[in-house]
């Protein structure tokens, strides 16, 4: 039973839930049905504090002129810690007023102190930018004269730093600007190199703001964690010890993440005192049209059916796709559908990286105001940039972890009222598994953000920009290598000297290290897309790692919806020579990939692994570990748009590539193999097909992104195999980052889940020999792929409820 | 399994080495670098320098009477001391008076930041008795950069004016965030600060592309393309150097002292930056002998033109016409030849008859610039532009204003001008036609 409708627009979105079929509260999950899921999340009042005693009075009246009249106990919990000198981390929901929380006592330092300073880290530049209007906002309301007796408050400078910055605004920024609204990277190669002429900032630095900490995650977290142990060395220099002060969506671990940022112990603000309006939450899977192939009506179609219905019902909604691509399809979609007369004001707006900033506030301003009803964005929506609320979020795609999905439902709901957040899964198989178990989603934590700031490839680049910046003294630290260890190889190379042990480090090279680092990647070597069409222009740059696999000859590389083809690969010169072409094809490469186990940090040895052990003990063998990656691209498909057919192929030579990294693997023990009634070949594809949704599953659980990690299959030389010496074969799961960014270790310790977790994921899809949302495509993997890897799984992991029924129809199928 | 440190040497040897000149240092020393350089009195015969107050410095005299090029060291001394007042001219019209303090930095990389270094911090002036002395301030190790600054500074409060060859971009900067990193106060923003770079690049630039440059093409301190101290310490003061090293070269012979503790390389560099010192002494006395003797003292056009500019960047438009109209005499080529520098010399006298007043004057500069063949375009709108207004508002001839706004229309596409011209035309057209109604109008009374 639905609580009585309390508003039209209340009542028009209960009409459009009704119509979807997902107002149907207190059913049980159905994953085999368009509705799998429909949770009510129910309406949450405010629990309000008083402002701390100890804020500035003058702090208060500003806040009480501009509407604040209360603080949510979020607020005043977080406030607190800041003005006690704790380092502090705030978990809340989207629109709760999280800005205040470090807002209020930045600015009660200032007011106390003018010369206090305050740094403020956003992961993109366009969000530092809407900060700063929120910032200077309430500077004004500060400093303009309150009626009465008192004069004008305090002057406070807030600007943002960033390479945008013009040259000559750069001087007056560093004398005047409090409020330093910046990105790493910009602190990593502009301010911390150039520490002296930011003298004043560093010897005032009372705060230090890490907004959208969840971003930092991976390669761009272990850097950030090594920028800011710069950041603080130089902090010391200039005698402030800064207070950290962090806000993140929901991960499981922000506190951890924040104290491996920041190498600090944090204060943990998780409880939001923000009124919250009743949401509906609804899970669609687009219908199968093709039972064989496992094919689903397109997710796009069916997005833009689930927009319509509440766009005709006038509710106000943002609809969040996966591409740019996705983004303007979806965009053509829904103006076709609901701007009627030409000319008159864009009720539909598209909104993506790449569109001018005039015509981003453009849009961000109308969807405040509710003249653009609905919008059609990338993820560049998803971070904190104000657009107000809206009635309804649709996601065209999962996308990509609980998080991301979290903070995208978050953009509809007001404080109070009604809204609804609907995830419409595309066939991918994250897609699926997380449609087709909503528990999961719903229920279990959300994923823990990894880092691994003592990656020595990233480490010993930020060593070099730290004794640039300031020299290693004999008993200082920096990370949890030996610095001095490092800094020795480093004086090998004459990068660094130091006189005698009691001598500082110091720089003795030309060169600026930051300049060398990027810290979006773990190497500075890239490859750049030359354009010759016309006259001969960079277009782009990949990184060396993925380089061969998108920029080998005859390769489609795609900028903006215009296709180029890569007429010439200079390997050594690091160039792709391409030229425009019309075409109806992407490419995608095939490559070979040899991992070879180097160092065994956990788990059974190669050679245990051949050893007879006690059947059905756990079979499943874990390890991680170093190890050696070769890869070489061999040759490439070409692959039709939209139908995704095969219309070609051919054959490439390109030089291999190699790297020590770090990776998980799990040992089929050759008993277990041994044990299938199936072909050698059709063994061998059933440990692809189990790889493959080993993959997917991996990085649903690491939260990472399609590219982070490698998939490689060691099944020993089987083509020599006579019965009885089946050989053990090894599913690695590793790193795709020289040196390792810290996903192996935690998938080790989560090898059962994984486990379990790919079974589900093979053993709940609706396909009947595999398709792309569980063991590949079944022309990729043979048509055994699906029954066989299930097989190796419950052989493994023994027979769980649920699953022998369709393994039996499998089998029968056999 | 390998260790750290064979791991790292995997890592820091990998196909991106960092940009650095191996092909210019030796080989390193061995790790065995000396525990404490200050405890080699090696350093100071190598040197031939002392410790003062935890600095090591080097302290030298050129006699008044040994020469530096054309001429005596003391003969520049005494020419500096003549000219010295009008030093405010090379300094846009801010005061600067002696003593004049020469500063020249050798430092660790062109990069700045945090990390670069000024390991040599040259400074020179000349004694009362015609003498120059420079002292140097040498950097030994990097505990020891605090005392070093500590004596700069005081050798800075005892100057009236600080002269440095391109130092108010690289070298003042460079100095300032050193002083910032150690927290002392950087006295040199508070003095007048004379760069000899500009001036000396408007008189005796080298012509891009000519075989002089690229005799001289040096990667280190691009600022000053084409017009190097070395090239100019050639050209105009006549001196020869032998054994000297090229700039590019200074930070990895440094660098290799600092791991070797062998200073003997080092005396090249402190030879260097003297030569460099004695050089800007020179030029600078030639310079304000130059913009003391006005047109008559200059050697050709060239210099006539940059004495103009000297004189109207400090304000004194009176002499930058002189000049500006001895330039345009001294132009070898015919009224109405093309002529980059007569171009460039009739420009400028124009704007300054017209911050004059002398409009007519300013007209005729205009008018011959437009006489020349091959006029350039944004030179011909210039001029036309000037020519309708002079011709609008002063000599009130609405029929040649037009004619001339109309020809800045077809001096090629520049949508400001054009615009401004489009409005002028459109103005004229009323005017003219406002004047023949009321010529008609006295014609019917």
């Amino acid at each position: 039973m639905l609580p009585a409708t309390t508003s039209r627009a209340d009542g028009a979105l209960d009409a459009a839930l009704e119509r979807l079929g997902g107002r149907e509260l207190d059913r049980p999950d159905t994953p085999d049905l368009p509705i799998t899921a429909v949770r009510r999340l129910p309406a949450v009042t405010a629990r309000f504090a008083p402002f701390p005693d100890a804020l500035d009075e003058r702090l208060k009246q500003a806040l009480r002129a501009r509407g604040v009249a209360d603080l949510y106990t979020h607020q005043a919990q977080a406030i607190e810690h800041a003005l006690a000198g704790r380092h502090t981390v705030v978990i809340t929901p989207t629109a709760s007023g999280k800005t205040l929380c470090y807002n209020a006592p930045v600015l009660d330092a200032i007011l106390r102190d003018s010369s206090s300073r305050a740094l403020y880290l956003f992961p993109t530049k366009a969000l530092a930018q809407d900060q700063l209007a929120e910032l200077q906002a309430m500077c004004e309301t500060i400093a303009s004269p309150r009626g009465g007796s008192e004069g004008p408050g305090p002057e406070i400078g807030a600007f943002t730093y960033d390479g945008d910055t013009p040259q000559d605004a750069r001087r007056t920024i560093r004398a005047r600007a409090h409020l330093v609204l910046s990105n790493p990277d910009m602190v990593h190669s502009g301010i911390l190199p150039h520490h002296p002429r930011w003298a004043k900032l560093f010897e005032n630095l009372r705060y230090v703001i890490i907004d959208e900490l969840h971003a930092y995650r991976g390669v761009f977290g272990s850097h950030l964690c090594n920028v800011l142990r710069r950041l603080r060395r130089v902090c010391r220099h200039y005698g402030s010890n800064p207070v950290f002060l962090c806000s993140s969506a929901t991960i499981a671990n922000p506190r951890e993440l924040a104290e491996r940022l920041t190498e600090q112990p944090f204060e943990l603000v998780d409880r939001s005192g923000a009124p919250r309006g009743e949401k509906f939450f609804v899970f669609v899977n687009p219908p199968v049209v093709n039972h064989q192939l496992g094919i689903r009506r397109s997710y796009l179609g069916e997005a833009r059916r689930v927009a319509s219905e509440f766009l005709k019902r006038n509710l106000q909604l943002i609809v969040f796709a996966q591409s740019r691509l996705a983004t303007e399809i979806l965009t053509t979609y829904l103006k076709d559908d609901f701007e009627a007369t030409p000319g008159a004001p864009e009720r539909i707006r598209g909104y993506r990286g790449g569109y001018l900033p005039l015509r981003r506030r453009e849009i961000e301003k109308g969807l405040r105001d509710g003249l653009v009803r609905a919008v059609v964005s990338t993820n560049a929506l998803e971070l904190g940039i104000d657009i107000g609320a809206l009635d309804v979020s649709v996601m065209a795609g999962y996308p990509g972890t609980i998080a991301a999905t979290w903070q995208r439902a978050g953009r509809a709901g007001r404080r109070s009222g009604r809204s609804a957040a609907v995830l419409v899964a595309s066939s991918a198989p994250l897609d699926q598994f997380v449609v087709r178990n909503p528990s999961y989603f719903f229920d279990a934590s959300p994923e823990r953000a990894l880092i691994d700031p003592d990656n020595l490839h990233i480490l010993v680049d930020h060593i070099k920009c730290a004794t640039f910046e300031l020299p290693f003294t004999p008993d200082e630290q920096f990370g949890r290598h030996d610095v001095h260890e490092i800094l020795g190889v480093l004086s090998e190379q004459g990068l660094v000297h130091r006189a005698d042990e009691q001598a500082p480090w110091t720089w003795t090279n030309e060169s600026y290290p930051a300049d060398a680092v990027s810290l979006r990647s773990i190497s500075s070597d890239n490859f750049v897309v030359v354009d010759t069409t016309r006259e001969t222009r960079v277009i782009g740059e990949t990184d060396f790692t993925s380089g061969p696999s998108t920029l080998h000859p005859k390769a489609i590389y795609i900028v903006e919806g215009t296709l180029y083809q890569v007429e010439r690969l200079d390997f050594d010169g690091r160039k792709a020579y391409v030229r425009e072409i019309d075409c109806d094809y992407y490419t995608t490469a095939i490559s070979y990939t040899k991992v070879t186990e180097i160092d065994l940090f956990a788990g059974s040895s190669s050679a245990g692994a051949e050893l007879a052990r006690p059947p059905l003990a756990s079979k499943a063998l874990r390890s991680h570990g170093e190890v050696h990656v070769v890869s070489r691209v061999v040759g490439f498909k070409k692959i039709k748009f939209y139908t995704n057919e095969n219309v070609g192929s051919g054959d490439l030579d390109l030089p291999e590539q190699q790297m020590h990294t770090t990776s998980y693997w799990v040992t089929v023990p050759p008993e277990v193999m041994a044990q299938l009634p199936f072909a050698a070949d059709d063994r061998r594809d059933g440990v692809v097909g189990l790889a493959f949704a080993l993959k997917q599953v991996a990085q649903l659980l690491l939260m990472c992104d399609a590219h982070d990690i490698g998939i490689s299959i060691d099944s020993g030389d089987q083509e020599i195999a006579a019965p009885g010496t089946i050989k053990p074969v090894k599913i690695f799961v590793y790193d795709n980052y020289p040196g390792g960014i810290g996903f192996s270790a935690p998938l080790y310790g989560m090898h059962d889940e994984l486990l379990a977790a790919t079974r589900k994921l093979i053993a709940d899809c609706q396909c009947e020999n595999g398709c792309p949302g569980c063991v590949g495509p079944v022309g990729d993997t043979g048509p055994f792929a699906k029954v066989v890897s299930l097989r190796i799984l419950n052989l493994m992991l023994g027979p769980a409820e649920g699953i022998q029924a369709i393994v039996d129809t499998g089998e029968a199928a056999f | 399994m390998s260790t750290l440190a064979d791991r790292i040497r995997g890592i820091v040897k990998s196909p991106a080495p960092c940009a650095s000149l191996p092909s210019l240092c030796d080989p390193p020393a061995p790790p065995a670098s000396p525990a404490d350089a200050r405890a080699l009195p090696v350093l100071e015969r190598a040197l031939d320098g002392e410790w003062r107050d935890g600095c090591f410095v080097v302290e030298h005299r050129r006699p008044a009477a040994s020469r530096h090029g054309k001429e005596a060291v003391g003969q520049v001394a005494a020419r500096l001391d003549q000219t010295a007042a009008d030093a405010a001219l090379l300094t846009h019209g801010k005061p600067a008076q002696p003593p004049f303090l020469f500063l020249d930095l050798e430092t660790t990389g062109l990069s700045g930041g945090a990390g670069t270094l000024a390991f040599l911090v040259g400074c020179g002036w000349f004694d009362g008795d015609g003498s120059f002395v420079t002292r140097q301030f040498l950097l030994t190790r990097f505990q020891d950069e605090r005392a070093l600054l500590e004596r700069v500074a005081a050798e800075l409060a005892a100057a009236g004016a600080l002269v440095s060859f391109n130092g108010k971009s690289f070298d003042a900067p460079l100095l300032e965030t050193r002083f910032l990193f150690h927290r002392l106060d950087w006295i040199g923003g508070r003095l007048p600060h004379v760069d000899v770079l500009h001036p000396a690049r408007r008189f005796w630039k080298t012509p891009a592309g000519s075989p002089e440059e690229h005799a001289v093409a040096q990667p280190f301190r691009a600022a000053s393309g084409g017009c190097s101290l070395q090239t100019l310490e050639r050209q105009i003061v006549g001196a020869r150097r032998s054994g000297d090293i090229p700039g590019f070269q200074i930070p990895a012979r440094y660098f290799q002292f600092v791991r070797s503790g062998d200073a003997a390389p080092l005396r090249t560099i402190l030879e260097h930056n003297r030569l460099d010192l004695l050089t800007l002494a020179a030029l600078t006395a030639r310079l304000l002998h130059l913009t003391r003797t006005g047109p008559d003292g200059v050697r050709d056009a060239r210099e006539a033109l940059a004495l103009g500019h000297v004189y109207a960047s400090a304000g004194l438009d009176d002499r930058a016409r002189g000049a500006y109209r001895r330039a345009i005499d001294r132009c070898r080529s015919p009224r109405g030849a093309y002529d980059l520098l007569r171009i460039d010399a009739l420009r400028r006298l124009a704007y300054a008859c017209r911050r004059g007043r002398l409009f007519a004057d300013a007209a005729e500069c205009w008018l011959e610039l437009l006489e020349m063949r091959g006029c350039p375009p944004f030179i011909e709108r210039e001029a036309t532009a000037a020519l309708a207004i002079h011709n609008e508002h002063r000599r009130r001839d609405l029929g040649a204003a037009k004619e001339y706004a109309l020809r800045t229309l077809e001096a090629g596409e520049a949508p400001a001008w054009k615009a401004a011209a489009q409005h002028r035309i459109a103005r004229l057209n009323r005017k003219l036609t406002r004047a023949q109604e009321s010529r008609s109008l006295q014609f019917e009374a």
